[in-house]
């Protein structure tokens, strides 16, 4: 049971730390332009 | 192991924290910078005029909605999953600890069945994936309650211009904040419970991260204590590794028996050791 958790674990962070650096190497960022992103006024019912 | 975490105002001290660092509070101007490159683990609204970070799940589906696939932030809830789980709703999330804070007014409670605490994963799959993928707007945060207080009502309170703007669907969404803050009063933490999203993601990590409860079965007694003081209501001698248990440690303060403990590490979450029996039951 345990390596089987180590197996999972370790995979898992791994898959974790793959997907979060080609995110930021392909800049997956939210847009900052108006009023703080794109989708801000939704807070205040306007989408 | 983690004692110093025990401590009520170790918590406290971090929830405060937390909520100064992911916004500015003596800013006049809405923050645009690089900051909201990065994530809040919690929930942030990311258009409150406050906001330093990002929403990990407006984020989300905002690229749902794009028909991108989110890599970094599934990324990040990967990160913090696999490392903490749901301890960011324990200790960071400023919406889950006003919750918290309301359920302790005195009143009369009442008490909701673990099972209905599934229908997080609908609001996951409806309002964050599905629709937003059809209509390609992020549909929980027209609906999120923590977005309505924490950045609705305030610029709706204090910028004209947006008071101008608004919509009628601003009023369901005040609606809908008021629904959850008095059921609050009423029931433990009930948006954290059955309508976030964000939690219901993290919660899926609960069952293998590192950090987690552990239970040492021959020294628990099965006196509810446990579940008297659990913000998530969770009978955690049962199930250890709910989906639901936020790591606030406060089961392990109340333990008579000194039977539940944090973990860090592969250990099970269920201990069968007999050693250092020694009930104290005040």
């Amino acid at each position: 049971v345990k390596n089987k958790r180590l197996f999972l674990l370790t995979f898992g962070l791994f898959l974790a730390i793959a997907l979060l650096s080609y995110g930021i190497l392909i800049k997956q960022f939210i847009e900052t332009g108006f009023i703080g992103s794109v989708i801000c006024l939704s807070c205040i019912g306007i989408f | 192991m983690f004692r110093w975490l025990y401590n009520k105002y170790v918590r406290f001290s971090v929830l405060v924290s937390a909520f100064f660092a992911g916004n500015n509070h003596f800013s006049t101007s809405i923050y645009q910078g690089g900051g909201k490159r990065l994530f809040f683990p919690g929930l942030n609204c990311y258009s409150c005029p406050l906001a330093r970070f990002s929403c990990p799940l407006g984020t989300f589906q905002n690229f749902i909605g794009i028909k991108a696939f989110p890599f970094y932030v599934l990324g990040f809830f990967g990160l913090i999953g696999i490392t903490l789980g749901r301890f960011v709703c324990g200790w960071i999330c400023p919406f889950g600890f006003f919750q918290e804070l309301l359920y302790k007014l005195r009143t009369f409670k009442i008490r909701v069945p673990e099972k209905y605490s599934y229908s997080k994963y609908l609001v996951l799959f409806i309002f964050a994936m599905i629709i937003p993928f059809l209509t390609a707007e992020p549909w929980f945060c027209n609906l999120c309650p923590a977005g309505g207080i924490e950045a609705g009502i305030p610029m709706v309170m204090f910028d004209s211009f947006i008071r101008s703007l608004v919509g009628g669907f601003f009023y369901i969404k005040i609606a809908i904040v008021g629904i959850f803050l008095s059921s609050s009063i009423l029931i433990k933490r009930p948006f954290c419970r059955f309508g976030c999203p964000l939690g219901a993601i993290y919660g899926i990590f609960n069952k293998f991260t590192f950090f987690g409860i552990r239970v040492n079965e021959n020294k628990c007694i099965k006196c509810y204590a446990c579940q008297d003081v659990c913000p998530m209501d969770i009978e955690i001698f049962k199930v250890p590794d709910s989906v639901d248990c936020i790591r606030c440690g406060l089961c392990i303060k109340a333990c008579p028996t000194g039977a539940l403990s944090f973990k860090y590490g592969l250990y099970s979450s269920l201990e069968n050791s007999s050693n250092n029996v020694n009930y104290t039951i005040l």
